[in-house]
């Protein structure tokens, strides 16, 4: 959907430009590499795409379930310019943000922890779906305004 | 052969559509045509000649045809 809403962006001349978050897990699907090529093919600069690569999905780790490495090589493959960033350092993710492609697509790889602050949580597969108690609730929320 | 079978004259209907469209798009410029390689053989190509702009060849990839055109007027 992103390439056609930058795409559509192009065509009226604007300079808006299309953001996309994407999951690690979910670029198992195939949906995803068909925009790929087509956003490279038609030099969409004005698009910035962000994968969450927390290396959890539903089940297990990514790298269990299905191989994603070398994922950066996969991006740069397909014609994105890739950039690899700390998820959890907002002043590296506004400073990458803030630069659109030159003449292609953007890739930005942000390596994150999955419940990051939240000592029971992080990187934990479990909560990557599940709901937490009116307890849990509370003692996430000490530890994250500690 | 019935006598009206006989009456009947048969018309392309790929391009009773190419036409339609072209015509449509003539009036509306938020009109595009997105196509999955297949140019020639959905008779876009006198589309593609008029309006090469607002045609997007996502090659043969129909999931991103639908994400392309569930997109686009989103931001239309």
């Amino acid at each position: 959907m992103a390439v056609g809403i930058a795409l559509s962006a192009r065509l009226q001349a604007s300079l808006r430009r299309t953001f996309v978050v994407l999951g690690d897990g979910e670029l198992q699907e195939g949906s995803n590499w068909e925009a790929a090529m087509t956003a490279f093919h038609y030099g969409l600069s004005s698009l910035l795409a962000v994968v969450d690569r927390n290396q959890l999905q539903q089940g297990a780790r990514t790298e269990e379930t299905k191989q994603m490495e070398p994922l950066a090589a996969k991006w740069a493959s397909f014609g994105w310019e890739v950039r690899e960033v700390d998820g959890h350092d907002h002043a590296q993710l506004l400073d990458t943000f803030r630069r659109p492609g030159t003449t292609r697509p953007v890739c930005v790889i942000a390596h994150t922890v999955k419940g990051k602050g939240v000592s029971f949580m992080e990187d934990r597969v479990e909560w990557h779906h599940k709901v937490p108690s009116a307890e849990q609730v509370e003692s996430a929320l000490q530890e994250l305004s500690a | 052969m019935s006598q009206a079978a006989q009456a009947t004259t048969l018309h392309d209907c790929r391009r009773a559509f190419a036409d339609t469209l072209i015509a449509l798009a003539r009036e509306d410029e938020r009109i595009v045509a997105v196509c999955n390689d297949s140019v020639g053989s959905s008779n876009l190509t006198m589309f593609e000649a008029e309006f090469p702009d607002r045609m997007i060849n996502v090659g043969i990839a129909e999931q991103d045809l639908v994400g392309v055109a569930a997109g686009w007027p989103t931001a239309a």
